[in-house]
């Protein structure tokens, strides 16, 4: 049975904005490299030396300005595909540890952060920019219910969970 | 991401970025595009990544990490 290597999270810097397009030219090169190596009828011995990238996954997070993050066997796979991008600003890639890349792609969903009481900021929809207590949390249904505090009458409004961002806890942390 | 407006749209169904023209995903099927979508994770090989795997991605491609 085969070993597999055991994962490694590098973050390599880019300029601001461009991250999708360093990911996809680094996409294009592992891909490109795959395609050489099965067209390729030099020698064995040639094939030895060109050893195969062992590039798993490219990382984009949401809201990440300026970093990618590669997932990878081994730091060597990497500096071989991010030479002469014009759009990476540092060339010595960063180690991060999965449990960080995990918390930047799979974060907690809102409706677990959200209690009754707790004031929180409208960040979609009509309401947007205003800041509203928390009325009522319907969990299964992913929506909750909120007073809008700057609002010179209290009309309960229902929004989904997405909508809002946590600004106070009821509690005043 | 880009500056420049995005240039993919997400599947509600799979999470798959397929092109901005296409009406149908390449991957599930599904006609249920979104140009509301934010991070990205291209799957090299799904078979060794630790990402794909707790993603659920079985197989190599573009995707989106938030698709609303």
């Amino acid at each position: 049975m085969v070993k597999v290597k055991p994962s490694r999270f590098f973050g390599i810097k880019t300029t601001a904005g461009r991250e999708l397009d360093v990911a996809l030219i680094i996409e294009n090169r592992i891909h490109a490299f795959q395609k050489s190596l099965e067209e390729s009828n030099s020698g064995e011995e040639e094939l030895l030396a060109r050893k195969p990238l062992d590039i798993r996954a490219i990382i984009i997070p949401p809201g990440s300005k300026g970093w990618i993050y590669i997932e990878a066997a081994n730091l060597s796979s990497i500096y071989r595909v991010i030479q002469d991008i014009k759009y990476i600003k540092r060339t010595s890639p960063i180690r991060v540890d999965k449990e960080e890349i995990m918390k930047l792609i799979k974060p907690t969903p809102v409706i677990e952060m959200i209690n009754v009481g707790d004031i929180v900021e409208i960040v979609k929809g009509p309401f947007r920019n205003m800041k509203a207590q928390v009325m009522d949390v319907d969990r299964n249904k992913n929506i909750v219910t909120l007073s809008i505090l700057e609002a010179q009458f209290n009309v309960p409004i229902t929004v989904p969970a997405d909508y809002v961002k946590p600004v106070k806890r009821a509690g005043g942390v | 991401m880009p500056i420049r407006g995005k240039p993919f749209k997400a599947c509600r169904r799979c999470k798959a970025l397929v092109d901005k023209n296409a009406e149908v995903c390449p991957y599930c099927g599904s006609r249920d595009l979104s140009d509301d979508w934010e991070g990205v994770v291209i799957v090299i090989d799904p078979e060794k990544s630790e990402v794909a795997r707790e993603l659920g991605i079985t197989k190599p491609g573009r995707y989106a990490v938030k698709v609303s």
